[in-house]
């Protein structure tokens, strides 16, 4: 056993294991790059840059099994570590490299912190509106809610990421003690859009209510994607409910039983902030005679435990409070008229590392600053040395 | 002992990672998350029906005291219309200053867009559309050419074509009828189109260039 750890030990900690996961970095990078033709960004981050393992298909014939980045940056974190860091020399002139290797590893620890722990998304708000919550660019959720009363409301959610691998064909039931049905979700669209059933040149499909899902390609930008399903509402007692739910509806569905009323909604997921942010102007400039903007700002009130604070968010000054930060993104609508009310948005992310590149880089750049000053200073002494 | 005599070790340690990640649930799944929110984000509608919560039909919503429905105001157009009889009007959609449906499914939709100049020439987009429709742009001649009605005051090019419908997604429709006229005003142009199947939009020609032609410039505008 101890052999077995032994030779564990000196293959994750080998040059060669270095050499092989740079190199497969290096391919995934180019292959990553290369399907952005056929894929859009999210795509290709998830299928290369987010996963343990992928079939590439060279020409789109060959299958190719690959690594997926994820597995490969964990594999050079420990070969880092343990190569790097464990079983190099700590004599004074391998100071630098220490250094500059501990900067490599944080820089990777940033990576998956931020993949694994931060959200970003959008917020929208007309002069005059404010929230607390903002929506994700593509994920997905189910929000179902009892919409009888005043509110507050309870909304009991499902994660995109349980349901949207079910596909078109597939099936899955979800269920909660409080809710007094099983909502049965029977095939699941990533793009799609509704049509009234039997429109000219539509394939014959399942039909609810006169409407049939179209299933579209995939969009470039996944943002742009529509998702749908059909979904059965099977209450305990009583006759199901068939419909059909679509991302971009302007209303729910909803649902009366037992005369309460319930509300399916299919949307974007959204993220609470600890803080509310509400917009009280909206300025823009533009370089004249063209339609480039020259400067844009919104005015916002940041609102926390009942206290205000006036904040001004442009494109290179954005709001940074709790983890959260707001970028000035756009604005609209586009073609405005003077006096028309317009809308800011807010691109929104909270990273829990987002400064740690900052810092892996200053800790790189030490490392390397000891090592070079090091070689300099050995390298004029043997030349003092040379010199008497 | 090298890292060759123990390949069948790592190699089982990487199917074992490989079948890790390939968890997924199964036919029945809990829902295990909650929040408390102040209001909802979309508004219940009780009696919307499919067509209108998919934007064929306009529905009303349950008021909501907490939010108001984002870009629900409304912007005071330079010009009015009449819809003619049997069209509905739609949810109002991006790009769009009005859309309207008709057909016993909502087959058939018409609208009214405005573009700046940076939407492109009379004869870009009219040919943009003969793209759309699968047939081969016309010169700037054969633009000239084109039918011609008065709207607003300006004599507006109108096209009649069928064919194919290719839409943004790349989803074809056969046999469509596309009707389309361009009003070019100083500043912008105004586009009115209407597609659906050819029979049931051959049957909206006249009730279409009816309502082109009952464009009409508001006081406001004049003043």
């Amino acid at each position: 056993m101890k052999a077995v750890l032994r030779t564990l030990y000196h293959f994750l900690s080998s040059y060669g294991l270095s050499c092989v996961l740079f190199l497969l970095l290096f391919v995934l990078t180019l292959l990553g790059t290369l399907e952005q033709i056929n894929l859009g960004i999210f795509d290709v981050q998830k299928k290369y840059f987010a996963s343990f393992f992928l079939i590439h298909e060279l020409f789109g014939v060959i299958p190719i099994p690959l690594p997926g980045a994820y597995l490969v940056m964990a594999l050079l974190a420990v070969n880092l570590t343990l190569g790097g860091i464990v079983r190099a020399r700590k004599r004074p002139a391998q100071w630098g490299i220490l250094i500059g290797h501990a900067g490599i590893l944080l820089l990777l620890a940033g990576a998956a912190v931020q993949y694994n722990y931060s959200v970003s998304g959008n917020l929208t708000l007309y002069e005059g509106e404010q929230s607390n919550e903002f929506e994700s660019y593509y994920e997905w959720e189910l929000a179902v809610a009892d919409a009888s009363g005043r509110g507050p409301y309870t909304e009991y959610l499902i994660p995109g990421s349980r349901f949207m691998d079910i596909g078109s064909g597939g099936t899955r039931t979800f269920n909660h003690a409080a809710l007094p049905f099983d909502i049965v979700l029977e095939g699941v669209y990533r793009n799609c859009i509704p049509r009234p059933a039997g429109q000219a040149g539509q394939a014959a499909g399942r039909r609810v209510d006169g409407f049939t899902l179209v299933g579209m390609t995939l969009e470039k930008q996944a943002e742009r994607n529509a998702a749908g399903a059909y979904v059965r509402i099977q209450p305990k007692n009583g006759e199901a409910i068939e419909a059909i739910l679509w991302g971009y509806s302007p209303f729910p569905l909803t649902v009366e039983l037992d005369g309460k009323l319930w509300t399916f909604d299919l949307r974007k997921k959204r993220f609470q902030m600890p803080f509310t942010v509400a917009l009280d102007t909206f300025t823009h400039e533009m370089h004249p005679g063209t339609q480039m903007p020259k400067k844009f700002e919104s005015g916002v009130r940041k609102i926390e435990n009942g206290i205000e604070q006036a904040v001004t968010i442009s494109m290179n000054a954005p709001l940074r409070h709790r983890g959260y930060t707001l970028y000035q993104a756009s604005w609209g609508p586009p073609d405005a008229k003077p006096g028309q009310r317009l809308f800011s948005v807010f691109a929104v992310v909270n990273n829990p590392a987002d400064q740690w590149p900052l810092y892996a880089t200053i800790v790189i750049t030490a490392g390397l600053a000891v090592h070079f000053v090091r070689k300099l200073v050995v390298y004029l002494r043997e030349q003092s040395k040379g010199g008497a | 002992m090298t890292v060759r005599h123990n390949v069948p070790i790592l190699a089982a340690a990487a199917v074992a990672a490989f079948l890790a990640s390939c968890g997924g649930e199964g036919p029945v799944a809990q829902i295990s998350d909650t929040r408390t929110v102040e209001s909802l984000p979309k508004p219940a509608a009780p009696d919307a029906t499919s067509a209108q919560r998919f934007g064929f039909e306009q529905a009303t919503a349950r008021p909501s005291p907490a939010q108001g429905a984002p870009g629900a105001e409304t912007v005071e157009l330079p010009f009015t219309w009449t819809a003619p009889e049997g069209w509905q009007q739609a949810p109002e959609r991006p790009m769009r200053v009005v859309t309207f449906t008709t057909g016993p499914n909502h087959e058939a939709e018409c609208y009214i867009a405005i573009l700046g100049s940076t939407g492109g020439s009379v004869a870009a987009n009219i040919n943009r559309w003969r793209t759309q429709m699968g047939q081969e742009p016309l010169t700037g001649q054969e633009v000239a050419a084109l039918p011609v009605i008065d709207v607003l005051g300006q004599p507006s090019p109108w096209v009649e074509l069928r064919g194919t419908f290719t839409n943004q997604a790349g989803e074809p429709a056969e046999d469509t009828l596309m009707l389309g006229l361009v009003c070019p005003v100083e500043t912008f142009n105004i586009f009115v189109k209407m597609t659906g199947p050819a029979d049931l939009t051959g049957a909206q020609r006249d009730k279409f260039l009816a309502f082109c032609k009952s464009l009409t410039w508001s006081r406001s505008a004049n003043q």
